[in-house]
Parts: structure tokens; sequence; C-alpha cells
């Protein structure tokens, strides 16, 4: 035989560092990444460990007055109880950056699971996935979230919990539906008709030719998804408040709480809520940047109705 | 426009018109997805959540938790709870809510304003969200086209709450003059005094005006474009939501109407916020997502082959774009923002609490902290409706635009 | 309906009565009363090594009787009885276990060659597919036999095809790969759906070349379905003209080119360019467009559009298969008077 090289992959036409939303959402990713680990590096490096001046829960520093606005100490200022912002801020960026990987990945099983299955099976199991997403378009995640989370304990419903309640929700529901519509698509192509020559039975046609088209949109739809975890947590955190779990939520809740009681008497501490707010919206455009992105790379039919039958 | 009677060729028998087979087969659709969504529902209220809501009563040890259980009627047998929901149901009977009042009463106070508001907030962001997008998607130059969607990027993702605060901030003074400029007292209770219509009727009054000069104002619309007549067209709209506002304060709730919109939480005595700031959130929170839709559609449609006849037979941008590629475009964005609803009912629900507009969020938020179930499930029940309307109003849009969805 | 479609030695595959309906769901509690007759009892048979062309225009019912023969679709009605040595089979009936085993013996190659390839599946995943399914072999074995095939179908040198993707081929590479995937199991019937119609003329010859060459070689019988008349002529050992739903006329190929019965197959005919400016043949004129079956009348199918239509056609239904030659059939009731 001749020994001829054989590159056993090549590049993909499609080039996504090309794509200007997927960069920058990534970048953020990136961004959340490094917090995250500021927060343990700054404690071993550059901040007071022998008064705990920069803990995030029980910090106080009694060089000033708090809440005390961004000064070279305290980067991003204190809130009403002398804790650091930047330090509760990387402390919890790493809860929502949890909510949102549980999250997504959540949205991606359950829309991947139900969007195949039913576009394979069609019939009754279909028309059952496809009326149970549809009613579940109607039903905020977010509310519902809200109302089995509120009287929970944090240390029950934590991160985890939330994401991956969330992620369910959702993906059941707008998700589903798309994958589903993608799926029908891929299922009227002859390669599908060519795998059941080949004599492939549901579990190969659905996992090697099936499942690979369906992934960009199924990723597509967790990172708008989470976007929607992420605020949902916030939320959460904003109105329980209580417990380990200081979310972003729980800044902006700072920062308005006290701007509601005092205002007027003293200057509303806007550096906190807005450092909350901004974690929150940037991790939140984060994905769902990469998520456009995806959708303009892989697939700009993805959401067209009338590719659906 | 004379798309709407070239279907329906080959069909044997009487010729039903489509619009009625259509309403049929959404009608029943409808129903289909109501009783999902309401088990759904009766599920994460009843089956799921019992473990929470009876939650903090488990640390006062078994006696105090069973008494929990009673309380919140939780401890009778499932089916009972199940026959009891949807009876209620059938005769449009929510149950009672644990305050004592009757659910239906306590939503019909509270709905109108929520419904003038995600209907007209819906409304307007989806006019807004659509001229952007085609805007944004026509012109190629980058600025117009990062700078929109950089703002469409900030207000979809943005905290709802920060977005409350952001509104009270900037905008409640300004609001608050403007019902000053207008001549209302302070204390909304004068305004009412000697009134003897209720407030939610002068609501509902409002929402019908406007609802009737929308519509109408599309039929004349509809009628100058086959007629040619072009100005009658393109004034239609904004004549008859005129009309409609002068209407109603020349049937003399003038004053009223303005103060159920200007509302401050100043004003004590009765105390809500403005429903029209709510709607400047709702507007700023939903008209990226249509935005997103609509420039997709318009990215897909221009390069098809017809744009290019289009502009071949001489026709200026405007019209290409507005009559050709829009016009196509439009359907996909409106299904592609209805997946959008629930993260927008969630906003909304959580401005209008945090704006303290006296509406279905402030039961809901009172309800959940509460944990009065029936009244949960009352405005679960109300807002899934609303939704499931707007679906076959919105799907009964897109089968005018696409003779295609007029079958489906 | 007997079939009266008879080859001499034992048909390899005999189909007698095939139908398929498809119903047209209106109305939205009443079982569907309309069907569109896409096949509506249609008998032929195949005998090992020939080959059968099936032609008609698009509508007709071609692809769908294609399609049923290789169990991509369920019949309605009907046998399709496959006969390979010890393999006795009814198709239309063969249980959802023995599918498997009967994928082995038959293939289809498919009209489009963009679309019946996976394109996130390289040259080697989609050739040996089929044995991965049946458990056939190790992988070097796969891929020995795999680069044999490639040879076989002309992509040499094969090593640098094995690992390609779909979007680094050409139409025609592609269409060889599809005739090496639909050859890898050694099928003995294979039902080409139009396989050349979407490739540029140029290729379009090497490709029906390869398939008869390939066909002697390995004694493979096609069933190709196609709509060009000078196409079935290059391929088929016998034709057979469809028209909604309904085989009009069979024959073999030379038999129905020179002396065509029936009315359907002479406009067919007389629509194929002739290269000879001397030559000249008296055009058939037939009216209107190809509608479609949907609860055909008790009349002839072909009705609406022949020149030649009289009482007895509009009052009987659709006309039987008459014998017009020495295995030449066309269903026509004035087949003698035209």
């Amino acid at each position: 035989m001749a020994v001829v090289t054989v590159p056993r992959r090549k590049s993909r036409r499609v080039q996504p560092m090309a794509n200007a939303k997927l960069v920058s959402g990534l970048a953020l990713v990136v961004f959340f990444l490094l917090l995250i680990l500021a927060h343990p590096l700054f404690q071993a490096t550059i901040w007071d460990r022998e008064f705990r001046v920069y803990d995030p829960f029980i910090g106080y520093d009694t060089q000033v007055v708090h809440p005390a606005g961004p000064s070279a100490d305290h980067w991003l200022g204190t809130d009403s109880l002398g804790r650091d912002v930047v330090s509760m801020f990387t402390y919890s960026a790493r809860y929502s950056v949890v909510v949102a990987l549980s999250a997504g990945l959540a949205i991606g099983a359950a829309s991947l699971l139900f969007g195949s299955i039913a576009a394979y099976k069609r019939g009754w199991i279909d028309s059952v996935v496809t009326h149970f997403s549809d009613a579940m378009v109607f039903l905020p995640a977010l509310l519902a979230v809200y109302i089995i989370g509120v009287g929970q304990d944090p240390g029950e419903f934590g991160a985890l919990a939330v994401g991956v309640t969330f992620g369910v929700l959702y993906g059941l529901g707008p998700a589903t539906a798309t994958v589903r519509a993608a799926a029908l698509g891929v299922m009227a192509k002859p390669f599908i008709d060519v795998a059941r020559l080949a004599g492939a039975g549901m579990t190969r046609t659905v996992t090697r030719h099936l499942l690979p088209h369906l992934v960009p949109h199924a990723a597509v739809q967790a990172m708008i998804g989470v976007a929607g975890a992420v605020t949902a947590e916030a939320f959460l955190a904003f109105r329980s408040g209580v417990g380990d779990n200081i979310g972003f939520g729980y800044l902006v809740f700072e920062g308005l709480t006290w701007g509601e009681l005092f205002a007027g008497v003293l200057e509303t501490p806007w550096w906190v809520m807005s450092t909350g707010a901004a974690g929150i919206t940037l991790l939140a455009g984060a994905f769902f940047l990469i998520g456009a992105g995806l959708r303009e790379i892989f697939d700009p039919h993805s959401l067209d109705p009338r590719k659906v039958d | 426009m004379s798309l709407v009677d070239t279907q329906e060729g080959a069909v044997r028998g009487p010729r039903i018109p489509w619009l009625v087979t259509f309403l049929a087969r959404r009608g029943l659709w409808a129903l289909i997805t109501l009783i999902v969504y309401l088990a759904v529902v009766f599920i994460l209220i009843q089956v799921w959540v019992p473990f929470n809501f009876a939650t903090p009563a488990r640390l006062a040890g078994p006696d105090a938790y069973q008494a929990a259980l009673e309380a919140l009627g939780l401890d009778r047998p499932l089916t009972e709870r199940l026959f009891e929901f949807v009876g209620g149901l059938v005769t449009f009977d929510l149950g009672t809510s644990f305050t004592g009042d009757p659910v239906t009463t306590m939503i019909a106070d509270t709905a109108p304003v929520t419904i003038f508001i995600f209907a007209v907030g819906a409304l307007l962001a989806f006019v807004i969200g659509e001229s952007l997008g085609r805007f944004g998607a026509w012109h190629r130059n980058w600025p117009t086209r990062s700078i929109l969607s950089t703002i469409g990027v900030l207000f979809t993702t943005i905290f709802p709450p920060f977005l409350v605060f952001l509104i009270a901030f900037f905008l409640r003074d300004p609001f608050w003059d403007l019902r000053e400029a207008m001549g209302l007292p302070i204390d909304s209770l004068e305004v009412w005094r000697d009134v003897a219509v209720e407030q939610n009727e002068v609501m509902l009054l409002m929402s019908l005006a406007l609802l009737g000069a929308v519509i109408g104002g599309a039929l004349v619309r509809i009628w100058a474009h086959r007629n040619r007549v072009r100005w009658v067209a393109a004034s239609a709209l904004p004549v008859t939501v005129v009309a409609a506002v002068v209407g109603v304060g020349l049937a003399g709730f003038g004053a009223e109407a303005i103060d159920l919109l200007y509302r401050s939480e100043m004003s004590q005595t009765v105390a809500t916020g403005s429903p029209l700031l709510v709607l400047v959130g709702v507007v700023l929170i939903t008209f990226g997502q249509v935005m997103f839709m609509m420039k997709v559609g318009i990215e897909d449609e221009r390069n098809e082959d017809y744009v290019l006849t289009a502009r071949a037979k001489g026709l200026t941008e405007e019209v290409v774009r507005d009559r050709h590629v829009a016009r196509n475009a439009l359907a996909p964005a409106i299904a592609g923002s209805f997946l959008a609803l629930p993260t927008i009912i969630a906003g909304m629900v959580i401005i209008e609490f945090g704006l303290e507009v006296r509406g279905l969020s402030w039961a809901f938020f009172n309800a959940v902290e509460t944990q009065d179930i029936p009244l949960i499930m009352g405005v679960l029940v109300v807002l899934g409706v609303m939704g499931i309307g707007l679906r076959v109003v919105a799907d009964l849009v897109i089968a005018y635009l696409d003779p295609r969805q007029r079958r489906a | 309906m007997t079939a009266p479609v008879q080859v001499k030695t034992k048909p390899l595959v005999e189909v007698t009565d095939l139908k398929k309906l498809f119903p047209i769901s209106r109305g939205m509690f009443r079982a569907p009363n309309e069907f569109v007759h896409a096949v509506d009892g249609i008998n032929f048979a195949i005998a090992p090594g020939e080959s059968l062309g099936l032609v008609g225009e698009s509508g007709c019912g071609k692809s769908t009787t294609g399609r049923m023969l290789v169990k991509l679709l369920e019949p309605t009605e009907g046998h399709i009885q496959f006969s390979d040595g010890e393999y006795q089979r009814d198709v239309a009936n063969v249980s959802r276990s023995e599918i498997k085993e009967f994928r082995s013996r038959v293939q289809m190659i498919f009209q489009d060659p963009y679309e019946s390839m996976n394109p996130r599946r390289t040259v080697f995943d989609t050739v040996a597919e089929p044995l991965a399914v049946q458990k056939v072999g190790t992988i070097p074995e796969r891929e020995e036999r795999v680069l044999d095939l490639l040879g076989l179908v002309g992509l040499t040198p094969p090593e640098i095809f094995l690992f390609r993707y779909p979007h680094e081929l050409s139409g025609g590479q592609r269409q060889r790969v599809a005739v090496a995937r639909a050859l890898v199991m050694n099928p003995r019937f294979v039902v080409a759906d139009e396989p050349t119609s979407m490739l540029d003329v140029s290729i379009r010859i090497s490709i029906m070349e390869l398939m008869t060459a390939l066909a002697e070689r390995l004694g493979v019988s096609y069933l190709y379905i196609t709509h060009d008349l000078a196409v079935a002529r290059y391929m088929c050992d016998r034709i057979a003209v469809m028209y909604l739903g309904k085989i009009v006329e069979i024959g073999p190929t030379e038999e129905i080119l020179a002396n065509p019965r029936h009315p359907y197959t002479r406009a067919l005919l007389s629509a194929v360019p002739v290269p000879d400016p001397t030559f000249h043949r008296t055009p058939v004129e037939i009216k209107g467009g190809i509608s479609k079956a949907i609860n055909p009348a008790p009349e002839c199918r072909f009705i609406e559009r022949c020149p030649f239509a009289a009482e007895v056609c509009r009052e009987n239904p659709h006309p039987e298969m008459f014998e017009v030659g020495e295995q030449h059939y066309a269903a026509c009731y004035r087949i003698n008077e035209i």
C-alpha cells in the first residue's frame, strides 16, 4: 500500500474566532473565571489577613466610615456593614458561575433528550413532547424557581440546585421546542434514510447522525437560558438574602435597601448595587453573546418556523 | 395585500374561509396547551412545593409541621385537591385566599393594570424592536449595528431589580413633575373623591379604547393599502390611537385616566406606583429580543433572489426593505419572540412589584411570601391564560402575513 | 388483479398489487377520508442481474415505489416477494427483528449527493456504517474493505479519500462514495433513485458506466428510477412507465422505445430530443399538467390529458394491462385503435 499521509481532520470552514459576539462573550467568561481565582489570590497576597478586614462576611475596616466610596484600600468601596465590595464580588462570582454552568448543562441535556426523541419517534410521543414544551413556554422558570426556593434553606437549595431546577424547567420549554424543530429538519435529510438503510437502529441513528447536528442548537438555547438562570439565582439571593450564598443579587439587595432606608439622609451607596448589577448583567450578557454568536455561526435559520415540518 | 385571497385553491367541497378553520385549530391547540399548563402548575404547587411551604414549621417539631400542613390545606389527599382545582376552574372559581377573600375577586382587582401593561408594553416593544431590527440589519455600517446590539444585549440581560432602581432613580421625579404639570393633586384620593366609577372600570375602559384603536387603525390601514390611499394608510394608526385617548378624555375620565397612569408612591392614600413607569421597563427588557429576532430574519431574507428581483425592478431601498424583506422576516420574528415570553413575563412581574404597582405581581409576591397557595395558583393560571391568548393572536398575525402558515 | 407481467427465470423481486396511500388529514376529530393514491396497485418483477427502469414525471409515485422496495416506507397493501437463494421473504410484511438481515441484501442510492452524506462523518464512516451495524469484521478489516470498494468505484488512490469529509468532495466523487456504500454489503438488489439527475452532464455518463459495469461484475439487479428516457435506455433492460400511481406500460427497453403503445409513453418519447436534423416525428399532444391522485374517480387515470380519450375510458375503471407484444404490456382501452 502506498504511504500517503492522511489528514484525519481538516479545519471546518466556519471560523468561530471571526465572530465578534462569540469572542467578546468568551472573553467575559474568562474574566469571570479570573475573578473566581482572584479572591484566594488577593486573600493570600495583598489583603490583610490578621484582622480579616477583607472577609466577605465579617470584614470591617475600622479606618473608614461605612459605607465608604471607592478608594485605594477598597477599590469598589465598602457596604453598609463595612465589608469590602471587591471581596464580596469576587467571592460571590463562584456561586453565579456555578448556577450558570449547571443551568446550561441541564438545559442542553433536557432539550437534546426530548427534542431528538420526539423528532425520531414522531407519533404520540412527539405530540406529548410538543404540547408539553408549548405549555412550558408560558411558565416563567424564574417565578417557578422563586416559588420553589423562597422558603428553603440556602444550604439545601444552593447554587447547584437553583441552576439545575431552572435549567430543567427552561430546557423543557423554549429549548426543547427549538431543538425539536431543528431535529425535524435533520430527520428529513436523506442521510438519515441512508443510515436506516445501513440497518442503524434508534440508538445509533440518534447518537451518530441526529445529535451531532443538534448540539449547536441546544448550545444556543442553553446560552440564552443561562442568562435567565443567573438572574433567577440573583433574584432569589436578592429576595431571601441569607446564608452562605451571597450571590451578585445580594449586593444589589444591599445597595437597594440602604438606598431606600436612608434616601435623602445619606448618599446612596451606588457602588455596592452597581457592582452587583454589573456582575449579573455581564455574566448573563457573556452567555447571551456566546449564544447569539453560535447562532450566527451555525445556523441563522434555527428560529425560522417555516423550517418546521 | 392581495396575499389574503390566494389560498384554498384545490380544496374540494364547500369553501370554508381559512380564518374559521384556522381559529378552530388554534382554539383546540390553546385548549390542550392550557390543560397541560394547568397540570404543570398543579404539580408544581401541590406536589413539588409542599416540602418547602411547610418546611419552616418542620423545625418546630412534628406537631407544628402537621399543623402547618393542615393550615395550608396540604394534608388532604391529592385527588381531593385536584378535584377542587378542576371543579373551581370549570366554574371560574379559583378558591378562597388565606386572607379570606375569594381569589377571583383579588385577581379581578389586580389583573387589569397588569394586562394593560403587558398588552401595551408588548405591542410597543414589538413596534420599537421591529423597526430598530429592520434598521440595524439593513444598515451594515458597524457603529449603528454595534451600538444597537450593545444596547439590546444590555437591556435584555439587565437584572430587573436594578432596572427598577434605574427607573425609580432617573424617571420618577420627571414623571412626578409631569403629573403636577397636568394639574392633578398630589393625593390620588382627591381625584377619585366624587367619582362614581371604580378605578378598575376606568382601567378597563382605557384598555378597550386602546385595543379598539389599534384594531380599527389596522383595518383602516389594510383598506387604505388595498385602495392605494397612501396618506390614509400612513396616518391611520396614529389617528385612531389619538382619537381613543381624546375619546377617553371626552367621556369624562381624563383626569382619572391620567391619575391611574401617573400614580406616584408619594400619594400614600392610594399607595400605588405608576403603571407608565412599569411600561417603560417592560419595553426596555423586551425590545432587544424582538430586535435580534428581526435582525436574524432580515439577514436570512436579504440574500434571497426575490430581493434581487425587486431591486432590478427599480424599487427604492426603503420599499425593498419594508415591503419585501421585512414582511417575510416578520413572521419568524414574532414566532421567535414568543420563545422569550417566560423571561419577559418574569421581568414584568419583578418590575411591577419593584415599582409598587398593585397588579398581579403584587398579589403574586404577597402570596408566595405568605404561602397563600390558592392565590399563587390563581395568579399562575391568569398568567398562563394571558400568554396563551396572546400567542393565538400572534399566530393569527403570522397567518395573515404568511399564507403558508394558514394550514399549519 | 393478477400479475400478468412475468419473467422467465425465478424473479429476484416480485411486486404484486403494491399500494401506498397517504392520508390528507382534514378535520379535527374525523378519521382522514381523503388519501393521495401515490402508488395504486402496481405489479412487476425483476430477474436476477436484470435492471428495470421506472420512468415517469415528478409526483407519479416512482420514488415512493422505490422507497417501499427498500422498506423506507411501509406499503399500505400488496406484496414484495424477495427471493435470493435461501432467503425467501415477503418484504412487505417483514417483521422488525428481521429488518436488519433484509438491510444487508438491498440498498438504495439517492438523488442528492450533497444531502445523502452526513456532513459530520468521513467517507470511511459513511461507507463502513453497514459493516459496523451488522458487526462484520474488525476495524482494520473494514478499512481494507472500504479501500477496495473506493478503488472499485474509481476513487483512486483510495487512501486519500478514506478520511475526507463530504464537503471536501465533488458531486461526482460523492455519488461514487454513495455507490461504494450501497455495495459494501454485497447486496443483490439496489434501488437507484435518479442518481445522476443532480450531477453535471459531463459526469453523468461516467457514473452510469460505473453502475452498469459493477452490476455486471457483481451480479446486482437495479431498479433504476428516472424521468429521463435516454438515461433509462442506457441503463436498463426493461422499462416501466408510471403515471399517477399506475404503471401504464412495461416492456423491453428497445421494444418500448421503438414501438410505444400507450399515449403517455408516446408523449414522453416525443419530448426526447433526437440528434438528427432530418428526423421528423409526429408530435403527440398532451394537455395540462399532472394532477394529484386524491381519491381518484373510477376512470382512466390519464383521461384528463389524453388526446384519444373516449367514452369507454370514462365509463370504466382504470384499464388492466393488455399484452401488446412479447413481454410488452400497456394499460389502455383503445390500444388497438390508436
